[in-house]
């Protein structure tokens, strides 16, 4: 979960909790991540979505062998099932496994470092660098 | 079409003098044969929760370093091949790790991937394992074989580099020609039936040349293109003059916001790379496409993995070799790389008191954590403080200021190398200055 808001006056983004705008000084009404307007927050869930879908394949990835990884069958499985709680809400959740909605990682013992809120983006969005996927992530519905 | 005339931050005479001048000796291809490092850092003995849960999403993966180019701002300096790149059957192998350990996106990048001698058996082998692959080409040798190879094996979408209009595409890229032959590897890509997209560093030169590449994605039918900030790293560390200032992202974002709007009338996914930031007044625009419609902290190690072509492995392809390496997969699986070796772990520990000079200060310091790690580290060697950013360019904007990077000490000439810059703050000139 973001910890800013959108200003709806200037369109910079907020601290959660700011009943003003450093920026422009406007008082904050919307207390909704990434502002009011979610018709633009949403466009990314498209690509959660089709990353379920991956997900899910990958949870097939036995099927590939892996033949020198250490890696268990049910991390992959686990991933899958997380991912495929994505939704149209905006709750898309990813491989942390902190499907709970609350942020708290399951299992996190005395060796979790506390910036373990320092998480991927819920809504992995756009590779580092690369290439463009054509999906319908950003644009509406392209390709 | 849009106006080509436009020099950017540079007056025509200073433009000039960039575009004539020769080629540092330091940046010749020839002039350093990538070194070996098969970093064998001690891992960890057990891994922690977060190291469990948190999983890599992308891959970028330098397949070889092998290139037919040698172009002037290459931040891994690529044109020959590692002495000891992965062969075919171990590539495979590590693609089945990353699907095992939860890799959903495959960019390969190169050096070229086409010279790989196995590179469609790899992009077969990240297709049956169930991962998206995708593909970065500079596409000298992009022919209408080579496309339908790419194809055949089942590339999703090859993203071609075109870095402004023909002049200073070739001399950026150091070949005449190449600018030519990257708008045909796009046709041939196409007539092949692959979706491409366009990739451009920003920099200098090209700043005033953004809206005429802009006009290539739409002649061409591109899906997507992918803006970064040519970084001071490798190659491009060779040439200061070339490189952004910080103050120019003045200029720049109004531009890109522009360019955005654009594309997304033209339903063009225009995506702004993970060093184009950040938290400005278009920070919302630029990354409408991320759920809260602002980027996050650096995703090297958390979400992304990178590989260099000898098995090294990095939390992001760009970061530099000798210490953002955290093993090498003929050592270790990439599992146990992942989980245990600190360079892996680091963006997964971090705290805001890595943050430093004007970073450590700043109102997004919590979420922003300084930006682009290679950016950070590519100046001054150590994250943290990133003077390429939009928000901190207006702060210095509002107090009469502007950061400028100097360069006081060379890059040695490897790989993913750096110099060594400083920062000065000054006045900002008067307004007619530049
Ligand atoms: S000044 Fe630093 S911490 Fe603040 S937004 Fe810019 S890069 Fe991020």
């Amino acid at each position: 979960m973001s910890s800013l808001v959108l200003c709806s006056t200037c369109r910079r983004h907020v601290r959660l909790g700011a009943t003003t705008c450093p920026f422009c000084s406007a008082s904050i009404t919307s207390g909704e991540p990434g502002g009011g307007d979610r018709s633009l927050a949403t466009r990314g869930l498209s690509r959660a979505r089709m990353y379920a879908r991956y997900a899910a394949i990958a949870t097939g990835v036995a099927a590939c062998g892996g033949s020198s990884s250490e890696t268990s069958s049910t991390d992959a499985a686990g991933d899958a099932a997380t991912d495929t709680a994505a939704s149209d809400t905006g709750a898309a959740t990813d491989s942390r496994g902190d499907a709970s909605g609350d942020g708290s990682v399951a299992d996190a013992g005395a060796d979790t470092p506390d910036t373990v809120s320092d998480a991927p983006p819920d809504t992995p969005c756009c590779p580092p660098y690369g290439c463009v996927f054509p999906d319908t992530a950003c644009g509406g519905d392209l390709v | 079409m849009s106006d080509s005339s436009n020099t950017g931050p540079l007056s025509p005479d200073e433009r000039r003098a960039i575009l004539d001048a020769p080629r540092p000796r330091r940046s010749l291809p020839l002039a350093a044969r990538p070194v070996a490092s098969r970093v064998q850092l001690p891992l960890a003995d057990e891994s922690r929760a977060v190291d469990r849960t948190m999983r890599p999403i992308y891959a970028v993966w330098e397949l070889t370093l092998a290139c037919d180019l040698a172009c002037r701002h290459c931040g891994s300096r690529a044109g020959v091949a590692r002495d000891d790149e992965l062969t075919t059957s171990e590539a495979r192998d590590l693609v089945r790790q990353m699907a095992a350990l939860g890799v959903r996106e495959v960019a390969l990048i190169g050096g070229e991937v086409y010279l790989h001698p196995g590179w469609t058996e790899v992009v077969a082998e990240i297709r049956r394992c169930g991962m998206q692959s995708t593909m970065v080409t500079g596409g000298r040798g992009m022919t209408p074989e080579v496309a339908a190879e790419a194809r055949r094996a089942g590339v999703q979408s090859i993203a071609v580099s075109i870095d402004g209009l023909e002049e200073t595409h070739d001399r950026l890229r150091a070949l005449d020609g190449s600018h030519a032959a990257a708008l045909t590897a796009l046709r041939n890509c196409r007539a092949a039936g692959l979706p491409v997209a366009l990739n451009t560093q920003v920099n200098r030169l090209n700043l005033g040349e953004l809206e005429a590449v802009a006009d290539v994605l739409f002649e061409v039918g591109a899906h997507g293109w992918q803006v970064q900030l040519t970084v001071p790293a490798g190659r491009a560390a060779d040439e200061p003059a070339v490189i952004l200032q910080p103050y120019d992202l003045l200029e720049l974002f109004p531009r890109l916001a522009a360019l955005k709007e654009r594309c997304d009338r033209g339903r063009i996914k225009m995506m702004a790379g993970n060093n184009v930031g950040y938290y400005g007044p278009y920070e919302h625009l630029l990354r409408s496409y991320c759920h809260d419609r602002h980027g996050d902290s650096c995703s090297a190690g958390r979400s992304g993995l990178g590989i260099e072509a000898n098995g090294d492995i990095k939390g992001c392809p760009s970061l530099p070799t000798a210490k953002w390496v955290g093993g090498n997969v003929r050592a270790n699986t990439l599992e146990r790389i992942w989980e245990r070796s600190q360079p892996l772990r680091h963006m997964r520990d971090r705290t805001r008191d890595e943050l430093w000079g004007y970073c450590a200060e700043c109102y997004y310091g919590d979420d922003c954590k300084g930006g682009c790690t290679w950016m950070a580290t590519s100046l001054f060697d150590r994250p943290g403080n990133n003077p390429y950013c939009h928000h901190r360019a207006l702060e210095m904007q509002a107090r009469g200021k502007r950061e400028r990077v100097v360069r006081v000490e060379e890059a040695p000439g490897l790989s993913f190398d750096c110099a060594r810059w400083d920062l000065v703050v000054e006045d900002l000139p008067a307004k007619a200055e530049k």
